[in-house]
C-alpha cells in the first residue's frame, strides 16, 4: 500500500507530501533529522486512520509514558480494553514473558523503559493490520532492545506491516527493508527513499 | 431528639453524588489530578449566574425565586458556552485539550469571581439590600421536592451516558494518545464531558449554593479505596453514590448539631477540608498538571 499525503499548513506553515510505500510483512524505517515532523506526521496519521487505511487495523506506539490517575496495572489494563482486540494474537502469547514480571505492578510504577514495553506488548495484544512506533527503544536497555527487534520480526513473520521511526538503534534499522528520509524543502516536509 | 427531613438527605445526597460525578468526569477525561468545578472555573461560572439573578430580583425585575431564575441565568449562560466550546476547531494537530492553560484560567476565573463577589456585597449593604451571603457556602436549608427532582433527572441521564461510554473512560485514563491511537475522538469526548460536568456543577449551585473542592477532592478519596484503585468505570458509576452518601451524612450531622444556635452550611465544611485536602494532594508526588 502506499501512504500518499498532500497537505498545506501541516506544521509551522509547512506543507506537506509524502508518499510512502508500505506493503504487508515489511518493516519500513523513517527518519529525519530534529523537529522536521516525524512525530507530528504518526499523529496525523493517527487521526486520520480510518480515511488512509481504510479496512485496517491501525497500532500507534508513541513517545509519552502511559501515566494512568489510578493504580491499574497491565494485567487490568488488558481486562479493561479487551472489547479494543480485533483479533486473538498469538503474538502477544509469544512475546507476553518479556513484561510477566512488572504484569501486576502500577503502570504508575513503572520505570520508562518497562513501560515503553508494556505499550509495545498492548499494542500486540490489540492486535492489527499496520503498526507505527515511534522511537520504539528510546527507553529500552540493550536486552530490551533486542526483545523489540524480535518483535518487529515477529511482526514480518504474520505478514504485518511496520512504520518505525528510528535515530540510533542499528540492529532495528538493519530489520527495516526500506528507508525513508523525511526533509523540509522550501517549506514543504516530502519523504525522500533513501537508497 | 435526631431528626430526619428525608427530602433534604436526598437533596444533599444528590448533591454529593452529581458533584463527585462532576470531579471525576472532569479528571478522567482530561487525565489530570487537579481538574475538577473548583478549578475549571465552574462554580465561577455558577456563582455568577447567583450574582445576576440576585440582581434581578433587588431591581425587581423578576419576581421568580432566587434559585429558579439563577438555573435559568445558568441554563442561558451555559447555552452560549456550550455554542462556542464545541465549534472551537482544534488549534493544533494534537487535538486535544490543554489542561495546563484551562486550569490556570479556571482558578483566575474564580479569584475574579470572589473579588467581584466582595464588591457587588459591598454595594448591596451600602445600598440597603438584602444579600444572601450564605449562598457562598453551599446548604439545604431551603430544599424542595422540585430541587431534588430536578438535579435528579441529569444525574440519572448522566449516569446512563457514563455506563455507555465506560470503555471510553478506561481508555483515555491511560493517556489521551492511547485514547486517539484506538480511534477515540479525545477532542470532541472531553469537550462534552466537561460541558456535562458544569451542568450538574450549575445545577447545584443554583439550588444549594456553593461546596468549595468537593468535586476534587472526593474522587481522591474515591481512589484511595481498594474497589475504586484501578477501574475508572466503577469510579465514575459507584464511586458517586458514596460521594453522596458522605455530604448526606455530614448534612444530618449538621442539621441535628447546632452550633450556639447556628447550622453549620455543609459548604463550609466542604471549603475547609478541601482547601486542606487540595494542598496534601498538590504535595503529593505522583501529582501532574
Amino acid at each position: 500500500m502506499h501512504i500518499k499525503l498532500n497537505q498545506d499548513n501541516f506544521i509551522q506553515n509547512a506543507g506537506l507530501e509524502i508518499d510512502i510505500k508500505l506493503d504487508s510483512g515489511m518493516s519500513v524505517l523513517l527518519y529525519g533529522e530534529n523537529g522536521v515532523g516525524k512525530s507530528s506526521l504518526l499523529q496525523l496519521l493517527k487521526l486520520k486512520q480510518k480515511d488512509i487505511f481504510p479496512n485496517k487495523v491501525c497500532r500507534f506506539v508513541d513517545q509519552p509514558k502511559l501515566m494512568p490517575l489510578n493504580e491499574i496495572n497491565f494485567a487490568q489494563m488488558r481486562e479493561q480494553l479487551k472489547s479494543y482486540r480485533s483479533e486473538e494474537s498469538p503474538l502477544f502469547d509469544e512475546f507476553y514473558p518479556y513484561v510477566e514480571a512488572y504484569d501486576l505492578t502500577p503502570l504508575k510504577k513503572l520505570s520508562g523503559g518497562q513501560n515503553q514495553m508494556v505499550k509495545i506488548l498492548f499494542s500486540l495484544y490489540l492486535g492489527g493490520d499496520i503498526f507505527f512506533f515511534d522511537e520504539p527503544v528510546q527507553n529500552l536497555d540493550d536486552q530490551n532492545t533486542k526483545n523489540f527487534a524480535c518483535v518487529l520480526e515477529g511482526l514480518k513473520l504474520k505478514g504485518k506491516s511496520c512504520l518505525v521511526i528510528e535515530h540510533q538503534s542499528e540492529i532495528v534499522r538493519k530489520l527495516c527493508q526500506r528507508t525513508y528520509q523525511l526533509v523540509n524543502e522550501n517549506q514543504t516536509i516530502k519523504s525522500r527513499l533513501y537508497v | 431528639m435526631f431528626e430526619v427531613d428525608i427530602i433534604r438527605v436526598l437533596c444533599a445526597f444528590f448533591v454529593g453524588y452529581g458533584l463527585t460525578l462532576s470531579g471525576s468526569l472532569s479528571q478522567l477525561t482530561t487525565n489530570n489530578s487537579l481538574a475538577s468545578p473548583s478549578t475549571l472555573g465552574m462554580d465561577g461560572l455558577s456563582v455568577v449566574s447567583l450574582l445576576v439573578a440576585q440582581g434581578l430580583i433587588v431591581t425587581k425585575i423578576s419576581s421568580l425565586s432566587s434559585e429558579f431564575l439563577s438555573l435559568i441565568v445558568f441554563s442561558i449562560f451555559f447555552i452560549i458556552l456550550a455554542t462556542i466550546f464545541l465549534s472551537l476547531r482544534p488549534r493544533d494537530l494534537w487535538q486535544y485539550l490543554n489542561m495546563k492553560q484551562i486550569i490556570l484560567l479556571g482558578l483566575a476565573f474564580n479569584l475574579m469571581v470572589g473579588a467581584i463577589f466582595s464588591v457587588i456585597q459591598f454595594m448591596f449593604i451600602a445600598l440597603n439590600y438584602e444579600f444572601p451571603t450564605g449562598l457562598w457556602f453551599g446548604h439545604f436549608k431551603h430544599a424542595q421536592l422540585s430541587n431534588l427532582i430536578i438535579l435528579v433527572v441529569p444525574c440519572v441521564m448522566i449516569w446512563v451516558y457514563c455506563l455507555k461510554n465506560a470503555a471510553k473512560f478506561n481508555a483515555i485514563n491511560l493517556g489521551v494518545f492511547v485514547a486517539q491511537g484506538i480511534g477515540i475522538d479525545v477532542e470532541k469526548f472531553q469537550k462534552i464531558n466537561l460541558l456535562l460536568s458544569l451542568l450538574l456543577t450549575g445545577i447545584v449551585v443554583s439550588f444549594f449554593g456553593v461546596f468549595s473542592l468537593l468535586g476534587l477532592v472526593l474522587p481522591h478519596v474515591l481512589r484511595s479505596l481498594t474497589f475504586f484503585k484501578t477501574d475508572m468505570r466503577s469510579e465514575i458509576l459507584y464511586g458517586p453514590l458514596l460521594g453522596g452518601l458522605l455530604i448526606a451524612v455530614i448534612d444530618l450531622a449538621c442539621y441535628n448539631f447546632v452550633f450556639y444556635g447556628a447550622e453549620l452550611p455543609v459548604g463550609m465544611i466542604s471549603s475547609v477540608v478541601g482547601a486542606f485536602a487540595l494542598i496534601l494532594v498538590l504535595l503529593r508526588s505522583s501529582i501532574r498538571i
